[in-house]
């Protein structure tokens, strides 16, 4: 929630309106059958209220509604058909509140009609996303929203900004796309991406990787190894430890020791030995046992453990 | 640190009158065991939160709602966080974690001798929530000795202590073949889970418990061992927090209360008071109060059976508002709103308080409420500062009291292995109490208006539906329904004396549908259910009443358990599931479309519904900026598989007529109706209402014979049918003149009582992760 001065007008104009979206929320709904059906026997209290079609489409109109408000509205208008409100949720795939951008393409890829048609918004993001005109920030919100979709048509086009885009915002949040996608894209591209000249897309990359279900660039995790960035460092050893990459084992052990300036990256290391459980990097982690660092300490006495 | 006006104030009251509030009577430094819920209170322990970034002296960011923005946020970051031990006999505050200047601290929780404090920490921006502990004193160079028990890509949160030195947590590791779940109603965020290790073990004992679809949060541990915890309950249509319990070897998951009525959304944020099975928490809206509420006392004892909880309270059996002034929705607060309960020796409770509306209304003015931590009397209904700085939160506060250690239950399940299945069954599965204290009924085919006795006693089988999200089928959304992904793991007979008994995969979330002989569901259970390798999970019957006893049809030893359980331990590829089109092998037995397509879409088709020409009705959306309108034609029932001209969900393929013409009826209705959606002509009957094929007109239409006799139909022929829209006017069997199989007909309906769903793993190319997340196993 960036800060932002909002005048007392607005304040004031919009309590009115949620007063309104109050009321009509609390209304019965009118038939048994889903949400209705399910909870008959209990009393409408205990349950959230469901957000009516008008209350979407008039809270929307206004520029100061709070981020949570949003939010709450969107939610728990997840099955609300409101045709109308479509035009107004898809502005707001380009909000500065990332939590809003996301919150809008879920409400908008549940809908039935009106988004993934021929021209309509979903189609309308992937030209966003490859317009070079367009600035780097609604490129990157672009990528988030093909992303947030989770739409496999989108794969090729998030793909090729990932590796092409000439912005390295777009990279990462084409990056991230992918894993939402839970994809390793057109070529190979979160593997690809963990070479980026970009410390956060190289970040990113090692995050996806552990994240989707198919992953087959893991030899470019073990290159992270070297990594200038400390950060990358020990995310591409916990990776290794989560991903259980059994011939990663040496590589670890050479981050536990002193020369590695970064007291976390030894931490991941030792930790990632021990999900290993291979007992020929014991020396190593016994060595750890001595550490500067307690935490580095704390690790080596927990993976010893598990070898 | 910057104090606010307040805590001056209670400055210049004096140590005395803060001891006075905490009931402090010959305090003493040392923790003393006289038994949960009796000793002093000399220290205090709680968090301190930060909310608002300043930079150079420039607010940059306020942060009150980021994580996951609901009331089971676990990603919140702000650095700046503290762990204070705060000394009430002489207002000295000891910040356990000085030397992690930019860390947060999500939680924490105090060992039952008070000489220990397991919390949750993320240390800076680029870290993990992870699982430290600290000794409650410090060592002789004043420092307190933080211990890293976590580590890894993932957040360890809500860790609490059980007895024997376990320690109990969330994580959002990545926990089944599937990845981490997924919940697709949670916009497909990773989802938490619990999971136990060892304070000496720390990561090296660490074991995952059996799941939920959806977060689980806010634990706490109970006086018989037990731990607590908050659970969202995302079933279909079922959308509230309620609390649960289970042993600390993750066995016996049992719902505590809220399930059958409570004075909001969610219950969070419990704790157990001084009396066994009574409770203090928070009830609230699920997003939109910043993870506050209205202070509530849950009185979950049973009535019958001592020491016992009684989950089917009524909200006026169970719940007392101590608050009544605060909303449990999300409306504006004429009095604040509470976080963290916890009842203090004397029966008050310290609990965390914040002025002003706490909703939006403290977002969009940029005024973030201000929680600090306060004593409040239930008798008196009034509220004591404690300790507040004006520029953070102070939150999750226990006193610093030696409680007995609860008995250990730890023993019972040490096998960590998915190849070992749980066992789940009924001795009879028609005790039920759904009628008698829940007032639920079954209408449809051969039941009007039944009491669940009743009718449960016409179950043959009952069939275990295996939940999954998005993390397994590579989707969204399943479909033109809430329902999740669904996979049938197989239907245990019920034997004649109403027993039944099955094996199923460990650790997986299903529900239970009891069905009769015409193969469609009698009810749907509406909660996760799952099971530990080798645990048992035997009911006395179908949501039996709970203080009564479980007593058999006929003999001690049931049918089924003489039997043997039925093995339904069936690795994922293997499980039924019934993708609607485009399976991913073409010659899956179980595709609807391949069924429609060949016994129906002759009659049925974009010119054709049976003997007249097919009728359609339009939607109709309009940009309110340009005013240009879109209109989508939907067939009133056309059963083929062409694409049709709309397309919904987030495909951008064209989906097929049949699946959009049997379920858009009802999904216009799923919520509160039409919305400002303009429909033109006539809308069908509900042809297919997701996991209800007993009220679905097409099943209806078609009719179905008994299972156990070819003669008897589910609708009597020749009667009217319940919709006067469907065409020929009296019930037929429609089936048999299509051409359509009993069993084909049966895969229609359990593909309806499943939920409808349009995806399924097998259409949507999944492939489950190598190795075996579960047991570590390396692949």
């Amino acid at each position: 929630m960036k800060t932002k001065l909002r005048s007392f007008i607005g304040v004031t104009l919009f309590a009115g309106v949620c007063s309104l979206a109050q009321s009509s929320a609390a209304a019965d709904p009118s038939t048994l059958s889903g949400r209705a059906k399910v909870y008959e026997s209990l009393d409408q209290s205990s349950l959230e209220h469901v957000t009516s079609a008008s209350a979407l489409s008039t809270e929307l109109r206004f520029e100061n509604v709070a981020p949570t408000r949003i939010w709450k509205l969107l939610e728990h208008g997840e099955k609300v058909e409101c045709l109308d409100c479509i035009p107004r949720v898809s502005k707001l795939l380009y909000n500065s509140n990332a939590k809003t951008r996301e919150i809008s393409a879920w409400w908008l890829r549940r809908r039935i009609f009106g988004v993934f048609g021929p021209g309509e918004v979903y189609s309308q993001v992937i030209g966003t996303l490859q317009n070079s005109d367009e600035t780097d920030f609604n490129r990157a919100y672009a990528a988030n929203a093909i992303g947030e979709f989770l739409n496999p048509a989108g794969v090729p086009v998030v793909s090729k900004a990932a590796l092409s885009d000439a912005a390295a915002s777009v990279r990462l949040a084409s990056v991230q796309a992918l894993e939402r996608l839970n994809n390793e894209g057109s070529e190979m591209a979160i593997g690809q991406a963990l070479g980026d000249s970009d410390e956060g897309v190289r970040l990113a990359a090692l995050h996806a990787a552990i994240s989707i279900n198919v992953f087959s660039s893991v030899d470019q995790i073990l290159v992270l190894f070297g990594d200038p960035s400390a950060l990358v460092r020990r995310r591409a050893a916990e990776a290794v430890g989560a991903m259980k990459l059994s011939d990663a084992v040496m590589g670890l052990v050479a981050l536990t020791d002193q020369r590695e300036s970064a007291p976390e990256v030894r931490a991941a290391a030792v930790w990632a030995i021990g999900q290993l459980a291979d007992s020929a990097a014991r020396p190593a982690v016994e060595a750890a046992l001595s550490d500067s660092n307690p935490l580095v300490r704390n690790a080596a006495a927990i993976s010893l453990r598990r070898l | 640190m910057a104090r606010s006006h307040s805590l001056a104030r209670l400055a210049q009251l004096g140590t005395a009158s803060v001891l006075g509030l905490l009931g402090l009577l010959g305090c003493s430094s040392t923790p003393e065991s006289q038994g949960r819920g009796i000793g002093d209170v000399s220290k205090i322990i709680y968090a301190v939160r930060q909310h608002t970034v300043v930079d150079g002296g420039k607010v940059v960011n306020i942060d009150v709602a980021s994580g996951m923005g609901q009331v089971m946020d676990y990603g919140r970051f702000v650095p700046g966080g503290r762990l204070e031990l705060f000394d009430l006999r002489n207002n000295h505050v000891d910040n356990i974690i000085e030397d992690y200047k930019t860390a947060d601290v999500s939680s924490l929780d105090l060992s039952f001798d008070a000489t220990k404090v397991v919390f949750t920490m993320k240390r800076d921006e680029s870290d993990d929530y992870h699982v430290y502990w600290a000794p409650t004193t410090p060592n002789a160079a004043g420092k307190f000795d933080v211990t890293q028990l976590t580590f890894g890509p993932y957040d360890d949160q809500n860790a609490v202590f059980a007895a024997g030195n376990r320690i109990v947590f969330t994580t959002n590791q990545g926990y089944t073949e599937m990845g981490t779940r997924a919940d697709e109603y949670n916009h497909s965020r990773r989802v938490t889970q619990l999971a136990s290790m060892t304070l000496e073990g720390g990561d090296a004992d660490r074991k995952l418990c059996s799941q939920n679809l959806s977060h689980i949060v806010t634990l706490f541990p109970m006086q018989d061992g037990r731990i607590g915890f908050a659970r969202w309950e995302h079933l279909e249509n079922v959308n509230y927090v309620k609390l649960f319990a289970m042993n600390p070897d993750c066995t016996q998951m049992l719902a505590v209360g809220g399930q059958h009525g409570k004075p909001g959304n969610s219950v969070v944020q419990a704790s157990e008071g001084n009396t066994a099975n009574v409770f203090y928490a928070i009830v609230t809206n699920r997003e939109n109060t910043i993870q506050a509420g209205s202070l509530v006392r849950i009185d979950a004892r049973s009535a019958v059976l001592p020491g016992a909880f009684d989950e089917e309270k009524s909200e006026k059996e169970a719940y007392e508002l101590l608050t009544p002034n605060v909303p449990t929705d999300d409306s504006e607060s004429p009095e604040g709103r509470y976080r963290s309960p916890v009842e203090l020796p004397d029966g008050r409770v310290l609990v965390s308080w914040a002025e002003g509306p706490v909703n939006e209304v403290s977002e969009v003015i940029d005024t973030p409420p201000d929680y600090g931590l306060y004593v409040f009397d239930p008798k008196l209904h009034q509220r004591e500062l404690v300790q507040n700085y004006e520029d953070s939160w102070e939150l999750y506060a226990q006193p610093v009291v030696a409680q007995t250690e609860p008995p250990d239950r730890s023993s019972r399940q040490a096998v960590v292995d998915s190849s070992t299945p749980a066992t789940i069954g009924s001795i009879d599965v028609a005790l039920t109490s759904l009628t008698s204290k829940h007032g639920e009924h079954v209408s449809g085919a051969q039941f009007d208006n039944a009491t669940l006795d009743e009718a449960l006693r016409q179950a043959v089988r009952v069939r275990i539906i295996e939940g999954f999200s998005s993390e397994a089928a590579n989707q969204t959304m399943f479909g033109l329904t809430m329902a999740e992904g669904a996979a049938i793991l197989g239907e245990a007979e019920v034997q004649t004396d109403r027993s039944w008994l099955a094996q199923i995969p460990p650790y997986v979330p299903v529900h239970l549908q009891p069905i009769d002989e015409f193969d469609m569901a009698i009810r749907s259970q509406t909660t996760w259910i799952q099971g530990m390798p080798g645990e048992g999970r035997v009911c006395g019957g179908c949501h039996e009443d709970r203080t009564g006893s479980n007593v058999g049809a006929g003999q001690q030893l049931t049918i089924a358990a003489g039997k043997g359980p039925q093995n339904f331990l069936v690795p994922i590829k293997d499980r039924v599931e019934y993708p609607w089109d485009a399976a991913d092998d073409a010659g899956n037995p179980n595709e609807i479309q391949k069924i429609l397509t060949a016994k129906c879409a002759t009659c049925h088709n974009q010119t054709t519904n049976g003997n007249a020409p097919q009728q359609t009705y339009t939607v109709t959306m309009t940009n309110p900026t340009t005013m240009v309108s879109t209109s989508y034609e939907i067939p009133r029932l056309d059963l083929s598989d062409r694409p049709i001209t709309v397309t919904y969900d987030r495909n951008t393929r064209a989906w097929p007529a049949s699946y959009v013409s049997l379920f858009y009826p009802a999904a216009l209705e799923m919520e509160t109706g039409q919305g400002k959606t303009t429909v033109v002509g006539t809308v069908p009957p509900k042809w297919a209402i997701p996991s209800d094929a007993r009220h679905s007109v097409l099943i209806e239409k078609l009719n179905v014979t008994s299972s156990r006799d070819a003669t008897k139909y589910a609708w009597p022929l020749g009667a009217m049918f319940s919709d006067t829209q469907v065409a020929g006017g009296t019930r037929t069997d429609h089936a048999a003149m299509a051409g359509l199989t009993r069993d084909e007909v049966v895969k229609l309906i359990r593909s309806i009582d499943m939920g409808g769903q349009y995806y399924a793993r097998q259409n949507t190319a999944f492939k489950p992760f190598a190795a075996d997340p579960v047991s570590g196993k390396a692949p």
